[in-house]
């Protein structure tokens, strides 16, 4: 018998497609080619290839501390929200869990809800704590965004999970907690590797909150770029913005080379 | 028998009440505890002190004012209008571009479908503010847009691309089809594809069969995208500030500036409660017509 099949895709679809891909890709792909313009101003195609504004960045110490800001505020998020979310995902997804859609509806909301409005309101109680403008205020605001990231990582990966195993586990006289150590943990790996990954890359890239919550001396590397591109469109941003997408390209790789080596393992 | 005799015997030691929970559902909850505790601090908790800030007068007796302040002032309710307008052009357009494109992925061959998946995986994990420079850079006076037109001949001067709706929607549907793109895609690829051959074996054209069976079927992931895209559109703030002018500000830039150049809180609080109603209206009404679980098949 002939194997179920989709109709055929007609021509003109390909086609729309293909330009729905060119719109979605090209900008981003033309302005990596225009940051080694060597001009005063961005060129497209650049006459004269150059360095020039990736020097610019790496001789600024005010870019510089941007960067080095928004990777201390990410990796204090990853740790935050990476152990926040893998216990959340842990219980979610727990047998014995009730109300589980209630639950998960509320650890979900920040996703959902427009992140200027909480950028707002925390500006407006964190200033009363103290917070306002400090490494822990930052930190704990991105992490309230990027816990629910991790939640959804890693409680999908621990859906597909067969259940069986953690049954033998119990079986064989494991604790709940032992066989969530040794059997689960193991197993969901991956997921978590990647969701260290995703975590850093969402606070380093993270913009809203951070545009009402830092102040000069916490300032990350999007609060930096906003505020300058409010009053100009300088070409140093395209040499930030094309190590961005370099980092976030890396990010990618990495986590689907874990999955694959986790997937050869089995 | 003797092997027996010696295997390790469940340790009876004694309980530590977390550790050994006789309720297995304690023990679900002691592992949320944190997350909810830590949300309910600095999420909630901050959330729920707009509505006393937007409700206190300058006397510090509870007021409709600001409400009314609101309400009454062209400027915001143009504001308001414009927003609810951007938002649902955004969503048509995502709409329109973005469910050809999943429907392709989700049923082209694996090699192609992977090609396609990956670019929108990979814009959507782009940064926001990379992707809306990158339009400027494309959108400006002299930028590559308006050298082209030049360069063909279809306009003598430069046209004027930025700061206007054009390049606020041209920008936010950049950054938002991926939402749009992805439930559609996930949904039409847990589509059973016999029903498709079933349908074309009892003689409905190919087209046919996509009208009766395969559109309809993937209706759910259309509207958890139309949500997903029209709620954060009402809320859109990078886009809108970078790439608008003062002609297309949008409600979150108006927040903006009531908090951070007025330094009028209570105000900004008060916008702020209105976007915040908006966006629970519309959810709301998602979930009495769709139900708000269909969001899980949103999962990117």
């Amino acid at each position: 018998m002939e194997k179920a099949s989709w109709q055929k895709t007609p021509i003109w679809l390909y086609v729309f497609c293909c330009l729905v891909a060119l719109y979605i890709m090209l900008p981003v792909i033309i302005v990596a080619v225009m940051s080694f313009s060597g001009g005063d101003f961005l060129e497209f195609p650049p006459s004269k290839l150059s360095l020039r504004w990736y020097k610019a960045f790496f001789q600024s110490s005010e870019w510089l501390q941007a960067a080095w800001n928004s990777t201390r505020i990410a990796l204090g998020v990853v740790a935050i929200s990476v152990i926040l979310g893998l216990l959340a995902a842990l219980g979610i997804t727990n047998r014995g869990m009730k109300r589980r859609k209630v639950f998960n509806t509320v650890l979900m909301i920040p996703l959902i809800i427009p992140p200027i409005i909480v950028a707002v309101a925390m500006y407006m109680t964190f200033g009363k704590w103290g917070l306002l403008g400090t490494y822990p205020g930052v930190l704990i605001g991105h992490a309230c965004m990027v816990t629910p990231f991790v939640l959804i990582l890693i409680s999908s990966s621990l859906y597909g999970l067969d259940s069986r195993l953690y049954d033998a586990a119990r079986v064989l006289g494991a604790s709940h907690f032992r066989a969530i150590r040794l059997v689960v943990l193991p197993l969901i790996k991956p997921a978590i590797f990647s969701s260290i990954l995703f975590a850093f890359i969402v606070s380093f890239d993270e913009v809203i909150i951070s545009v009402f919550l830092v102040s000069t001396k916490t300032v990350t590397l999007p609060k930096m770029m906003f505020d300058s591109l409010r009053f100009e469109i300088t070409p140093i941003i395209s040499s930030i913005s094309t190590m961005l997408v370099a980092l976030t390209i890396s990010v990618l790789a990495f986590s689907a080379m874990s999955k694959s080596i986790a997937e050869r393992k089995k | 028998m003797n092997m027996l005799l010696n295997a390790p015997r469940p340790r009876e030691k004694k309980e530590r009440f977390y550790f050994r929970v006789k309720n297995p559902w304690v023990g679900a909850i002691l592992m949320i505890v944190p997350s909810l505790l830590f949300l309910l601090v600095y999420y909630f908790y901050p959330l729920t002190k707009l509505i006393p800030q937007s409700f206190i007068g300058p006397d510090g007796g509870g007021t409709l004012a600001l409400f009314y302040k609101f309400f009454s002032s062209k400027l915001c309710l143009q504001t308001l209008v414009r927003t609810i307008q951007i938002s649902a052009l955004v969503t048509g357009i995502t709409l329109l571009l973005g469910y050809p494109y999943a429907y392709l992925t989700a049923t082209a061959k694996p090699k192609v479908a992977a090609i396609f998946l990956s670019m929108v995986v990979l814009s959507f994990w782009i940064s926001l503010l990379v992707r809306t420079y990158s339009w400027m850079v494309l959108l400006q006076r002299f930028g590559i847009i308006n050298q082209i037109l030049l360069w063909l001949n279809i306009t003598e001067k430069p046209l004027k691309l930025m700061y206007n709706q054009f390049s606020v929607a041209i920008g936010m549907v950049h950054v938002l089809i991926p939402f749009m793109i992805m439930p559609i895609y996930s949904v039409i690829k847990g589509i059973d594809k016999n029903l498709i051959s079933a349908a074309m074996t009892l003689g409905a054209s190919p087209s046919r069969a996509f009208l009766k069976v395969t559109f309809p079927l993937s209706l759910n992931g259309v509207a958890a995208g139309v949500l997903l895209v029209f709620v954060q559109s009402l809320g859109f703030y990078v886009t809108p500030m970078l790439l608008g002018g003062p002609q297309t500000m949008m409600i979150s830039s108006l927040i903006d500036r009531h908090m951070l150049a007025y330094l009028d809180w209570p105000f900004g609080a008060a916008i702020s409660m209105v976007l915040l109603v908006f966006t629970v209206i519309f959810m709301l009404g998602f979930d009495r017509f769709f139900g708000l679980d269909k969001l899980n098949q949103a999962q990117l």
